[in-house]
């Protein structure tokens, strides 16, 4: 009994942690072979990280924030997709550029910011923050 | 078996009804959408709409602490109402 609920447990974690992952690659424009090539499994693997059908070991959760350069606690936090989504539709990144320059963002502050966030007050914002994406990961 | 999941390019192609009935759920920055007879959870990147795995959000939803998705429930419930009383509509005419 206890062995299920802890099992419930862990593929909850497993599936959110999936989501923001998702989240993480797509407002990236990556596609699962690019963040796979970084990782160094295949992009069936990635997939199966995505979806929550395989836990993540600290080692590929380290991985994975390091390609995003993304802090661990914002993959580990069920509010992450809620929050980005809401500073990306106020335009508070540069979507302008191809690639896009989303770095180490402290979620707590985000989220205080996200409360009041107003598009207007944005518009002309830009955070200039660093992004090995699987261009500059290459080269 | 894998499973493909969508991406939607355009607001106009996403919420035109013709694609598939969609809602935003309330509170969140979640959309619903029905793709063949099953719905598909969408986000918003840009000019992009971005299918994830149904237990992806539900768990997001579910350990939520900031956002009120209390009342997502409901909202897809009514939303699949919707959906059903739509295609009823559509096999009778």
């Amino acid at each position: 009994m206890r062995k299920q609920i802890h099992q419930t447990a862990e593929d909850q974690l497993n599936k959110m942690i999936g989501a923001n992952l998702r989240y993480c690659r797509v407002l990236r424009k990556l596609s699962m072979t690019d963040v796979a090539q970084f990782i160094g499994v295949t992009h069936q693997q990635v997939y199966k990280y995505e979806t929550g059908l395989n836990s993540l070991t600290i080692f590929r959760l380290k991985q994975f924030a390091d390609f995003f350069k993304e802090e661990i606690k914002n993959l580990l936090n069920p509010d992450y997709i809620s929050i980005m989504c809401r500073l990306v539709e106020a335009n508070f990144f540069n979507t302008s550029e191809t690639e896009m320059k989303i770095g180490s963002v402290d979620l707590s502050t985000m989220s205080d910011l996200s409360k009041n966030v107003k598009v207007k007050d944005f518009q002309n914002t830009t955070l200039h923050l660093k992004f090995a994406g699987a261009n500059n990961g290459n080269n | 078996m894998r499973r493909i999941y969508k991406t939607i390019i355009g607001e106009t192609v996403f919420l035109n009804n013709e694609t598939g009935y969609c809602k935003r759920l309330e509170g969140t920055p979640w959309y619903i959408k029905d793709l063949n007879h099953t719905s598909g959870y969408f986000l918003r990147i840009g000019n992009t709409f971005k299918e994830f795995p149904a237990a992806c959000f539900e768990n997001t939803a579910v350990a939520s602490k900031e956002f009120d998705f209390s009342n997502v429930k409901e909202q897809i419930n009514q939303f699949n109402q919707e959906v059903n009383y739509a295609k009823a509509n559509s096999s009778n005419s």
